[in-house]
C-alpha cells in the first residue's frame, strides 16, 4: 500500500498490514517512531555500539509482539514503553540511575537572570544560541531519568501520562522529576552566566 | 503587590502554561520585575530544550532491522504466527542423501546390540510373567519417545535463535 509522502498513517494504517504478512510495512512503522525511541536510547545507553544494538533490539520486540498491540494506547507509547523497558534491562536496572544534585531553593539570595533581560534583539538571539550550547552541556550532566524526561516532555511533546505509560512512573513523579530537571538546569546555567560576569 | 516572590514551581508553570496559572500570580507578574525575569529564564530555557537537536542514530536503523526481519531462506515469527519466506531454499542432492542416510545409520547401530544380546533378551523375556514383559518394553518404549520429544524441543529452540 503507498501513501503519499508527508502524509502522516494512523496506528492501524501502520499496523494491520504488517499483521497481515505485509513485512515491508514494518518499516513504516519504524520511520514513524524512530525519533522517539532515539531519545529514549540516546539518554538512557551511554555507548554507541550498545545503542545500535539495543535499537535493533526493540523493533525486533516490538515486530514480534505486534500481534499483542490492542489498539488501547498510540502506537508511539506502546512502542516507547518496549523502549525504556529494553534500555532497562540492558542497563540490569529497575530504573535509571537517579543520583540526586541538591537543589537549593536560593529565593532569599539575588535569583539571578537579569542577563536575559538586559540584552537588545542582536544580542538576544545570540544569548539563545549560546545558551542552547551550554543547556546541551548541562542536559549531559543530568541523571539519565532526567534527561530522558525532559527529551520526551521538551523535544517529543509528550503529555506527562504518555511518559508516565512509557516509563512505568505515576504522572504526577514525572510533573516532579521534570521541575526538578529543569530547575537543576536553571541553576546551573545561571551559575555558569555569574562566574562569566565575575 | 505582595513582597513575597512567586515560587520555582508557579513561575515554570507560568512559562509552559500561562492559562493554568492561578490569577493573582498572574497579576504579580505584572508588577514585579524580579519575578519577570525568572520567568524570563525558565522561558529562554524552555525554548533552547526544544531547539536542542533532536538525537539521531548514526546509521540506518530501518535498513539494519529489515535485514535481520528478512534474513535470506529463513522464516521470521511474529506473535505465534509463522511467516514463511519468500521462497523455500531448495533442498540438494546431498540433502536428500543425508535425510535417508541418518536414520539407516541409527538403525544400524541400535541394532548390533540386540543382534548381539538377542538370546539374552529373549531368555529375560521368556522367563517373565506376562504382564511384566509388555511392562519393560512399554515403558522403553515411552522413555525413547519422550527422550526424542526433548531432542525435538531443544532443535526448535536453537532453530528459533538463529530465526532470530
Amino acid at each position: 500500500m503507498n501513501h503519499p509522502p508527508g502524509h502522516h498513517l494512523t496506528d492501524r494504517q501502520l499496523v494491520e498490514p504488517v499483521l497481515r504478512g505485509d513485512r515491508q510495512a514494518f518499516n513504516g512503522i519504524i520511520v514513524a517512531t524512530e525519533g522517539l525511541v532515539a531519545q529514549i536510547v540516546f539518554r538512557l545507553i551511554p555507548n554507541e555500539e550498545d545503542r545500535k544494538d539495543v535499537a535493533q533490539d526493540i523493533y525486533l520486540k516490538v515486530f514480534h509482539h505486534l500481534k499483542g498491540f490492542k489498539f488501547e494506547s498510540k502506537l508511539s507509547t506502546w512502542i516507547g514503553q518496549i523502549a525504556y523497558n529494553t534500555c532497562l534491562n540492558r542497563l540490569g536496572k529497575k530504573q535509571p540511575d537517579l543520583c540526586m544534585v541538591p537543589v537549593q531553593d536560593n529565593a532569599e539570595e539575588g535569583r539571578g537572570g537579569e542577563v536575559f533581560l538586559a540584552a537588545d534583539e542582536t544580542d538576544r538571539e545570540l544569548l539563545q544560541k549560546e545558551l542552547r550550547v551550554l543547556i546541551a552541556r548541562e542536559l549531559a550532566r543530568l541523571p539519565p531519568l532526567y534527561q530522558t524526561l525532559i527529551g520526551l516532555y521538551h523535544q517529543q511533546e509528550l503529555s506527562y501520562q504518555e511518559i508516565g505509560l512509557i516509563t512505568g512512573l505515576p504522572g504526577g513523579t514525572v510533573k516532579s522529576y521534570l521541575f526538578r530537571a529543569r530547575k537543576l538546569l536553571k541553576e546551573t546555567t545561571l551559575s555558569h552566566y555569574k562566574k562569566g560576569m565575575l | 503587590m505582595s513582597g513575597v516572590h512567586l515560587n520555582e514551581e508557579t513561575l515554570q508553570q507560568y512559562t509552559l502554561d500561562p492559562a493554568a496559572c492561578p490569577p493573582e500570580a498572574v497579576a504579580h507578574l505584572s508588577e514585579c520585575v524580579e519575578c519577570r525575569i525568572q520567568a524570563g529564564v525558565y522561558a529562554g530555557l524552555g525554548k533552547a530544550l526544544r531547539d536542542q537537536p533532536a538525537p539521531e542514530f548514526s546509521f540506518d536503523l530501518a535498513t539494519a532491522v529489515m535485514a535481520r526481519l528478512n534474513p535470506p531462506g529463513t522464516a521470521a515469527v511474529m506473535g505465534g504466527l509463522e511467516i514463511a519466506p519468500p521462497e523455500a531454499a531448495p533442498v540438494g542432492k546431498r540433502g536428500k542423501l543425508s535425510r535417508l542416510v541418518v536414520p539407516l545409520v541409527i538403525v544400524f547401530v541400535a541394532a548390533i546390540p540386540a543382534w548381539l544380546f538377542r538370546k539374552t533378551a529373549v531368555l529375560v523375556f521368556s522367563e517373565m510373567a506376562g504382564p511384566a514383559a509388555w511392562i519393560i518394553p512399554v515403558c522403553a518404549g515411552v522413555a525413547v519417545l519422550f527422550r526424542c520429544y526433548k531432542y525435538y524441543r531443544r532443535y526448535q529452540e536453537i532453530l528459533q535463535l538463529i530465526n532470530k
